[in-house]
């Protein structure tokens, strides 16, 4: 009887494991996307329209803080140093900004 | 009070510092933030010839790194006049300098450059760097990413003008 519950507990408890990391992920999925959502917002309001700032934002994880990436392409680099300010006064705490300027910069 | 960005610059990033200075300089520009370019380098072993006699010691290895470094990102930042840049070297483990650069200068912003670093040894010692920083509150982590490295970087052909360019010059969105 016993022997019966250890096994049904050894081999549930990957299935248990990924579902309970899935849905971790995606709550911290969730989180990221806000974040995107009211940077890309502020950064739109700075720009005063879309721009070819891309903004995407990685969730923070136990061996790194969560990561917003600033990309734009090569030349046009002054649009990171108008929206930086929006950028910065948005990124909460455990994330930080990766400015990407592609080939030129 | 004026915001305080401190760039961390180490051994081998000497070109994407200059490679990235517009960026750099663009950021700053908005904060209307002072700059410090703080270049972070090992101690110098003193310079032998062949027949194992000391030609420079380690003091004269350590002004001429600090001279050539120091120059060189100083002619990078020279075009930018209206962003305050000051260049300095430290040399020692890049762990406990970063942390004297931090107290003394106590910046605002610190900015790293290239995420990506070349072997898990150099990755660790960037993540340990960078870790310092961001468990630190009131300080701002940018890095800063250049393609130096990129192979698709390196093969890049002159440019012809670009679309974006077009539509700059007709008055885009941007």
């Amino acid at each position: 009887m016993f022997s019966d519950l250890v096994g049904l507990v050894i081999s549930i408890a990957p299935v248990i494991g990924l579902l309970m990391w899935q849905t971790d992920t995606d709550r911290r999925q969730r989180a990221a996307d806000i974040v995107r959502a009211d940077i890309y917002a502020n950064v739109t309001r700075a720009l005063e329209g879309e721009s070819l700032v891309a903004v995407d934002v990685q969730y923070p994880t136990a061996w790194r803080p969560g990561q917003v990436w600033l990309r734009t392409p090569s030349g046009y680099e002054s649009l990171i140093g108008e929206a930086s300010r929006a950028v910065l006064e948005r990124v909460p705490f455990g994330y930080h900004v990766i400015i990407d300027c592609g080939g030129g910069s | 009070m004026k915001a305080r960005m401190l760039v961390v610059l180490l051994e081998g990033q000497e070109a994407a510092a200059i490679q990235g200075i517009t960026a750099l300089v663009a950021v700053a520009r908005a904060e209307r933030a002072v700059v410090r370019l703080a270049y972070l380098h090992r101690i110098p072993s003193p310079r032998m010839d062949r027949h194992g006699r000391v030609v420079a010691d380690t003091d004269r290895e350590m002004a001429r790194i600090a001279g050539t470094a120091v120059e060189s990102l100083q002619v990078a930042a020279r075009p930018y006049t209206d962003v305050e840049i000051e260049t300095v070297a430290r040399f020692g483990a890049p762990g406990p300098e970063l942390g004297f650069e931090l107290d003394a200068f106590a910046p605002t912003l610190v900015t790293f450059l290239t995420a990506r670093a070349r072997g898990p040894l150099a990755r660790l010692q960037l993540w340990a760097l960078r870790r310092r920083i961001w468990l630190r509150p009131g300080v701002r982590l940018i890095v800063l990413e250049t393609a130096w490295w990129r192979p698709e970087a390196l093969r890049r052909e002159p440019a012809t003008t670009p679309l974006w360019e077009f539509i700059r010059m007709a008055g885009g969105p941007y």
